[in-house]
C-alpha cells in the first residue's frame, strides 16, 4: 500500500522539465506567443530536434525533400503540429530506459502515442483545440512511467497481480496500492505545471465527470479506443469502462467513427517514429 | 482488401490511386489522397522532384485466406471485450469495431 503522502514526496525529488519544454507546454493556453525565439531555442536542443524532424520526414507527411531544421519543419508541418511534437518528445526523453525490462516503455508509448493521435483526431472532428487533445493523450498515463520509476517494487507486485487477476492495470493498482496511476499522474502534472486542463484530463480519465472538463471526457474517449484498435501495448489486451456521459457531453456520434478510426490509423503510423531509434 | 504502399516514381503507373497526399518541399499540396495518376500527373511529379508515392494496392484474398483472416478477426475482438459483460456502451463498440475489422477485408 502506498499513501498519497508518499507519492507527493517522491513526486517532489522528479527532475524538472528542461525550461524550452515547459515553455512549450505552458503556451498550449495563451494566445500571444512569439514563435521566432521559441523555434530559435528549440534549435538548441539536438535530443529534441532529431526526434521532431525524424516524425516531420516521416512517409505520413508526404514530404519530397528532407526537412532539416525545426525552423522548416514550422514551415512545413506549421507551429501548432511542431509544438506537439516537441512537448511529447521532450517529455518522453525525461523518461530514459532502465535497467528493469518488466514494464514494456515501448508498448507505453506506443499506446500514448495511439492515444494523443485518437484524441487529435476527435478534436479535429468536434472543433476542440488539436495540441491541447493530443498532448493530454499523450501524457494521460504518466502516472504509471512514475509508478515504475520511483515506486518499482510495489509496482513490481501491481503488475504480477494484474497477471494473476487478468484484471486492467487500474484495478490491480487500486488493490495492490490502494490508489492508482490518475493520482500520481496528477501529482507529477501538477508538479511540472502542466496546463489546467491537461491535469484534469489525467486525473479523471478513467472516471470524467462534468466539471472535469471536456479534455478528460475526450482523453477517456480515445484512450479507451485506443485500446479496442490495439495500438501499442498496454500492458494487457482488454477494453477498459467506456462512459456513456462523457460520450454524450462530447456529441459523438457511432456512425462516424469507422472514419476517425481510418485517420488515427493513419496519424498513429507516421508519429509512432517519435520512439523510434 | 485494399493497402497503401510506397512506391518508387519510377514504379508509378497511370490508373494507380494514391492513399496519401503528395506534398512538394515547401509542403505545398501537388495530388491529394484519392486522386487516380495519368502519365500527365507523373511527369509533373517528376518535374517537381518528387521521388515516391504512396498508393493504394488491391490485395487479393484467397477465399480460405478470407476465412481464415474473419476468424482472426472475430477472436481478437473476444479476446479485447472478454470481460465486457453487458455493459450497452461497450456492446456498441465490440459491433461497431468488429464491422470495422471485417470491412477492412473488403
Amino acid at each position: 500500500m502506498l499513501t498519497i503522502d508518499q507519492v507527493a514526496k517522491a513526486i517532489q525529488q522528479v527532475p524538472s522539465l528542461s525550461a524550452v519544454v515547459l515553455e512549450v507546454l505552458a503556451s498550449f493556453d495563451r494566445e500571444n506567443i512569439e514563435i521566432a525565439g521559441l523555434v530559435q531555442k528549440l534549435g538548441q536542443d539536438q535530443g529534441l530536434t532529431a526526434r521532431v524532424l525524424r516524425v516531420a520526414n516521416s512517409p505520413f507527411y508526404g514530404m519530397s525533400s528532407k526537412v532539416g531544421s525545426i525552423k522548416e519543419a514550422v514551415v512545413v508541418l506549421g507551429f501548432h503540429n511542431v509544438r506537439s511534437l516537441v512537448a511529447a518528445a521532450g517529455i518522453i526523453g525525461q523518461f530514459p530506459e532502465t535497467e528493469h525490462p518488466d514494464f514494456d516503455r515501448i508498448g507505453f508509448w506506443q499506446h500514448s502515442i495511439g492515444t494523443a493521435a485518437c484524441a487529435l483526431v476527435l478534436a479535429k472532428s468536434l472543433g476542440q483545440n488539436q495540441a491541447l487533445a493530443f498532448t493530454a493523450g499523450l501524457l494521460h498515463d504518466i502516472g504509471k512511467l512514475a509508478l515504475d520509476a520511483y515506486f518499482h517494487e510495489d509496482f513490481q507486485l501491481v503488475l504480477a497481480h494484474r497477471v494473476a487477476e487478468d484484471s486492467t492495470l487500474l484495478e490491480a493498482e487500486r488493490t495492490v496500492l490502494g490508489l492508482d496511476h490518475t493520482l500520481v499522474g496528477h501529482e507529477l502534472a501538477k508538479r511540472w505545471k502542466f496546463p489546467a486542463a491537461i491535469q484534469l484530463a489525467i486525473r479523471d480519465h478513467h472516471q470524467p465527470e462534468s466539471e472535469s472538463g471536456p479534455l478528460a471526457d475526450l482523453v477517456h474517449v480515445a484512450n479507451v479506443l485506443c485500446h479496442a484498435l490495439a495500438i501499442g501495448n498496454a500492458g494487457y489486451e482488454m477494453v477498459p469502462h467506456l462512459s456513456s456521459s462523457a460520450w454524450s457531453r462530447l456529441g459523438l456520434d457511432w456512425d462516424t467513427m469507422p472514419a476517425l478510426w481510418t485517420e488515427t490509423e493513419q496519424q498513429y503510423a507516421g508519429l509512432s517514429l517519435l520512439i523510434s531509434e | 482488401m485494399v493497402t497503401a504502399k510506397r512506391f518508387p516514381l519510377e514504379q508509378l503507373e497511370a490508373g494507380m490511386v494514391l492513399a496519401r497526399d503528395v506534398c512538394d518541399a515547401s509542403g505545398g499540396r501537388l495530388l491529394a489522397q484519392g486522386a487516380e495518376l495519368s502519365d500527365a500527373t507523373i511527369a509533373s511529379l517528376r518535374r517537381r522532384g518528387v521521388d515516391y508515392a504512396v498508393v493504394a494496392v488491391e490485395e487479393m484474398l484467397t477465399p480460405e485466406q478470407r476465412a481464415a483472416r474473419e476468424v482472426e478477426i472475430r477472436e481478437r475482438v473476444e479476446r479485447l471485450f472478454r470481460k465486457a459483460g453487458n455493459d450497452p456502451m461497450l456492446l456498441k463498440l465490440r459491433v461497431t469495431l468488429q464491422d470495422y475489422r471485417l470491412a477492412g477485408l473488403e
